[in-house]
């Protein structure tokens, strides 16, 4: 869909539509909005295209966040693609006064939820370690192995930890957002993050040791 | 795990930083379906229809808050009527009294009694 950009009044199309036409009043720098929010604009002006860019560039944070969350990549695979289908459809709510990285997580956490929800307790699935950027591409079948119990153990570590530490503690760990947008993603305040941090390591180093 | 190793093992985050090496074939096939099914949906439906459709629930909100707050309102107009109601059932029960003993009073006396002076005199 698109607007037309001039035959509305200035007043009227900053109240209609802000965050589908760039108004001029409110975001001075329109140049400087970072890409992930031009590619929003685009796709809530109907061009479904510009949810390339956006899967390209959150494709991997999205499926490992999903895939340790989970313990299964076939399942972390059907919910980043359904958390790509969300971001399409809400992409005319999406307010820029929200960072995106926090935005896409706040959606991928409800769908992670709504996973966990669903479905049962299953055993984890570790993928193959040559899948694991972790692993050196000449590592020695010694070292694959290694990495393959190493993989499997943290897995399961994980899974037995609350899902908002275990969230919180996969998306610190990942590097992709700022301490304060994963308090937007997980609804919680700076504060309340840090504890929830704080305990989620300390659970994790004792099952991790244990499991050592 | 040998030196080589780019995984400190006593460390689980560190684990954790290193995920996927990259997405499968799989999962990239079934991306373009999805894109291709989007084409055929319908665009999200922007932001100006969501803000009229509350557009649309205002005069309604407003007249509803009208009819709760304005003296016609079943909960506003209960109280003070009722008072004013049974005050003047006394007013008139009282005069039905006095007008019965009227013709008992001298012509001079009724005059007194229905003629009364605004500013009483003073009794001191």
């Amino acid at each position: 869909m698109t607007i037309g950009p001039v035959a509305l009044p200035a007043w009227l199309r900053l109240w209609l539509a802000p965050s589908v036409i760039t108004p001029s009043r409110e975001q001075p720098a329109a140049t400087a909005l970072d890409a992930d929010h031009a590619c929003l604009r685009r796709i809530a002006a109907g061009d479904p295209d510009a949810l390339q860019p956006l899967f390209d560039r959150w494709k991997l944070p999205l499926l490992n966040f999903f895939y340790r969350a989970l313990g299964s990549r076939a399942d972390a695979e059907d919910l980043a693609l359904q958390t790509f289908h969300r971001v399409y459809r809400a992409a005319a709510r999406y307010r820029p006064e929200t960072k995106f990285s926090a935005w896409l997580f706040t959606i991928a956490r409800r769908e992670l939820l709504h996973e966990l929800r669903r479905r049962r307790r299953k055993p984890v699935e570790p993928v193959p370690p040559e899948d694991l950027a972790t692993l050196a591409t000449d590592a020695s079948p010694d070292e694959r192995r290694r990495a393959a119990e190493l993989e499997e153990h943290l897995l399961a570590a994980l899974q037995q930890l609350p899902e908002r530490q275990r969230s919180a503690l996969l998306l610190t760990a990942a590097g992709e957002l700022s301490p304060a947008e994963i308090a937007t993603a997980l609804g919680v305040s700076a504060g309340n993050l840090h504890v929830i941090l704080h305990r989620a390591r300390q659970t994790m180093r004792t099952l991790f040791s244990s499991h050592r | 795990m040998n030196d080589s190793s780019p995984t400190p093992p006593d460390d689980p985050e560190a684990f954790l930083r290193n995920g996927l090496r990259d997405t499968t074939p799989e999962f990239e096939r079934r991306w373009t379906a999805l894109k291709r099914q989007l084409r055929t949906e319908p665009a999200p439906r922007p932001a100006p229809l969501r803000r009229w459709w509350w557009a649309m629930l205002v005069p309604p909100g407003l007249a509803a808050t009208w009819l709760l707050l304005s003296p016609l309102a079943p909960g506003t107009r209960s109280a003070a009527p009722a008072a004013d109601l049974a005050a003047f059932t006394d007013l008139l029960t009282l005069d039905a009294e006095l007008r019965a003993a009227l013709p008992l009073a001298d012509r001079e006396a009724v005059d007194d009694l229905l003629v009364i002076p605004a500013e009483p005199a003073d009794q001191s």
